[in-house]
């Protein structure tokens, strides 16, 4: 019974949602694509099969921070044979892994690393259990980032013998579903497809005029464990030195060694902080089951990512709380960096035009690369549909923000889904948060001594 | 920032904000580096890669304007109340040694709390999540394990010393990022004391503390942490100075070493004189330290023609005798 295995690898007795019926599908050696809502547990979907198949087990993720919340989620179950191969090993390390790819049974590659003719030689050598595309939805030219990488992914499961393919993901509109199916699927794929409603996190919107004291409120009244998110790192920062010296919080962006947010990823699983301060950069793969919420400090610049981000609270199924702080002009920030994209890509388009040469800024030389790789007028035009639709995304999410009605009706229906009765639904349905005031909570400090005396204790 | 710049510069020594520049972002000429040692900077090199020089420059604009910095064709002093007695200022300064450390600063503390955890689960389980899983860190630790059954007690005790010795605030803060069965490492920013919290006391902080430690490692090479650490500590010298080294260690002359590298004079010249910045034990006595009589006190404050016009020898010899010099080493 594959219950017995569950049990065995994972101790848990029974499967969430939809998570049965893709293993099976997987075990079967049937392509399956799994569009599961954020929360639901995908990465079981490849953790499972990938112990009861021989061989080694092939993830496609599209970020570095996403391989590390994977691998970290492995190693918390006991999983010593998971490695992501990506930028941040040195090449001895990454010729170490290459070289004893049997030694793995889980290896997280990004899409531009697997295409590398070393790597795929060096793959083609080891027997592979099966291919995991995660965030499948960056296959697709209409997905919310779409990854150009992604489209030779296709030719890559070709090298390598067409392995069974798993491609996961939490939104895939039809379109999407049909690109996927295309670039990464046998014609007889399976695909199985949930709902993307969180019943149990309530959605609040606080429009104000002065978030911290909003934000003083929200934390003086929510209990559990939360993360805040904002848009940059110096805006997480600022937000963690106003929290620092009440709460157990800690902070998390992309300007941290691996090292350094591993152990902060590690005291937020192991409770030993209240509060996250994060970038979108923290909680892919983020396996907690008991974030009671999670607050956003910044606006989100798509229903897309909020809804994936809103997703981490309340994997235990209890009740909590998504809550969005809006003021005036927050929309700002995301018009000029589109306003600047625009810039970029017309001076490219000129100097294409005009066949001028001049300094190339950093986005313009990677455009570059991308048009000598699938052709100028498709790069561009990929790029021009690419504004239009965050454009669009914009205003979607700004009209959640104002939306008087059902938040959540408005999602789903935004993903294209029935309205679904929900009984604790959202702060324009007449749910509140009233949780009990939360003390400041104290800081454990050791002298080295003492530090050293517990982490050695059993030798004294 | 403010703060930071203030510290560079001294009340007593008129320094050169273009050259202190050049020695913050780490620019490696033998004239950058000799200027930082003589006026023990050196520590600094290359501490703040990214700075931007506009902000430097505003930054500097902005002191002299507050009257904290006093300007003349010679550099810029430091007017003595423009000092905050609660910034960490020239002590902090003096801990860090970016320029002995800098390149493996972090690999090497990493290594050291992969060791400390690997060590303190020994017995314990083996079911634990590794602070590190990359084979960089993880294949170093596991020989040291299975070569030392006796590791646990050694690192208990190999810490004890070395934390006794550095400034108890460093020693909780590095001691605060370590993690065993019971107890779960901080990130660094967690730990740091209130008076560096601020950019670039932070990363400085971190740089002194493990620099420090790490200079205490290298006085104690029988230990594990020393020899775990070796990698690290060679590595983050450059390389082909380390070649040039080798071979002028083995009796070849410069021309040699040219001839076999086949490098230019200045590099070999840049090779000598930056392992003689690095090391209390370069061979001084290879070259003409008779010499050292002549130069007048404080020689670097001379410029090079003044010294030639008195010494009448090479380039090499002159700087590598300023370096004795320095270092108080007599004929």
């Amino acid at each position: 019974m594959l219950e017995d295995a569950l049990n065995q690898y994972f101790g848990f007795k029974t499967f969430r949602q939809g998570q049965k019926e893709v293993i099976e599908s997987v075990l079967a050696q049937q392509d399956t694509l799994a569009i599961l809502p954020t929360g639901n547990g995908k990465s079981l979907c490849y953790q499972l099969p990938g112990y009861l198949v021989d061989g080694i087990v092939i993830i496609i993720s599209p970020l570095v921070s996403l391989m590390e919340d994977q691998v970290y989620g492995l190693q918390k179950q006991g999983e010593k044979h998971a490695i992501a191969f990506n930028s941040q090993l040195d090449l001895a390390d990454r010729q170490y892994v290459m070289q004893h790819l049997q030694k793995y049974k889980f290896l997280f590659l990004s899409p531009e690393m697997i295409v590398q003719e070393a790597v795929l030689h060096q793959l083609e050598q080891v027997k592979i259990a099966m291919l995991v595309v995660d965030e499948a939805h960056c296959v697709s030219q209409w997905g919310i980032d779409f990854r150009p990488e992604y489209l030779q992914l296709g030719e890559v499961k070709k090298r390598l013998k067409a392995p069974v393919t798993l491609a996961l993901t939490a939104t895939a509109t039809a379109q999407v579903e049909a690109d996927i199916r295309q670039v990464l699927l046998a014609k007889n794929a399976n695909v199985y497809r949930y709902s993307m409603n969180r019943s149990n996190i309530g959605l609040f919107v606080e429009q104000t005029t002065d978030k911290d004291a909003a934000l003083a409120d929200y934390l003086s009244r929510l209990g559990g464990a939360g993360i805040i998110y904002c848009s940059t790192r110096s805006k997480v920062e600022e937000v963690y030195n106003k929290l620092r010296q009440r709460y157990l919080v800690g902070y998390y962006h992309g300007g941290l060694a691996s090292d350094q947010r591993k152990t902060l990823q590690q005291q937020f699983s192991q409770n030993k902080l209240k509060l996250l301060v994060a970038t979108n950069a923290f909680g892919m793969g983020i396996n907690k089951e008991d974030i009671r919420f999670v607050i956003h400090y910044d606006l989100p610049d798509s229903l897309e990512n909020y809804s994936q981000e809103i997703g981490r609270a309340g994997r235990d199924g209890k009740q909590s709380n998504a809550i969005l702080l809006y003021q005036e002009h927050d929309e700002q920030i995301h018009y000029f960096f589109q306003r600047e994209n625009k810039e970029e890509r017309l001076a490219l388009e000129r100097m294409v035009q005009e066949k001028r040469k001049e300094p190339l800024t950093p986005l313009q030389e990677k455009w570059q690369q991308k048009m000598k790789e699938l052709g100028t007028s498709f790069w561009l035009e990929t790029l021009k549909r690419n504004e239009q639709q965050k454009q669009e995304q914009l205003q979607k999410m700004l009209a959640y923000i104002h939306f008087t009605g059902c938040r959540r009706q408005f999602l789903l229906a935004h993903f294209e889904e029935e309205a679904q009765d929900n009984p604790y639904c959202c702060d324009n349905d007449g749910i509140e948060i009233a949780g009990e005031e939360q003390l400041p909570e104290k800081k454990e400090a050791h002298h080295w001594q003492e530090r050293l005396i517990k982490i050695f204790k059993d030798i004294n | 920032m403010d703060s930071f710049i203030l510290a560079l510069f001294s009340d007593t020594d008129k320094l050169r904000p273009s050259t202190l520049y050049q020695i913050l972002i780490g620019k490696r000429t033998s004239s950058v580096l000799s200027y930082a040692f003589f006026y023990d900077r050196l520590g600094l090199f290359q501490s703040l890669p990214q700075l931007n020089e506009k902000a430097y420059q505003q930054t500097l604009a902005d002191l002299i304007q507050r009257g904290a910095l006093s300007r003349d064709s010679d550099g810029l002093l430091l007017k003595t109340t423009a000092i905050n007695s609660q910034q960490p200022g020239e002590r902090l300064l003096r801990y860090a040694n970016y320029f002995r450390y800098g390149r493996t600063t972090e690999e090497a503390w990493r290594f050291v709390r992969l060791l400390v955890q690997a060590a303190a689960y020994q017995g314990v389980t083996n079911q634990y999540i590794p602070v590190e899983n990359t084979p960089l860190y993880t294949e170093p630790v596991r020989q040291l394990i299975r070569h030392n059954p006796d590791i646990k007690k050694c690192l208990y005790q190999e810490l004890t010393a070395i934390f006794d010795q550095l400034p108890a605030e460093m020693a909780d803060f590095l001691a605060g990022t370590l993690s065993g069965p019971d107890i779960l490492g901080q990130a660094f920013f967690q730990l740091l004391p209130e008076n560096v919290q601020s950019k670039p006391w932070d990363t400085l902080y971190v740089g002194a503390s493990i620099h420090q430690f790490l200079t205490l490692i290298e006085k104690t090479p029988q230990t594990i942490l020393f020899r775990g650490l070796s990698p690290f500590l060679k590595r983050s010298l450059n390389q082909s100075m380390v070649e040039s080294r080798a071979l002028f260690l083995r009796g070849d002359s410069v021309e040699q070493i040219m001839e076999k590298r086949r490098i230019k004079r200045g590099t070999v010249n840049d090779h000598l004189i930056e392992w003689a910045l690095l090391d209390p034990t370069f061979p001084f006595q290879r070259f003409d330290t008779a010499l050292l009589k002549k130069l007048p006190e404080a020689s670097w404050k001379n410029s090079y023609q003044e010294l030639q016009a008195l010494l009448t020898t090479d380039f090499l010899t002159i700087r590598l005798l300023q370096i004795a010099q320095k270092r108080g080493i007599r004929c």
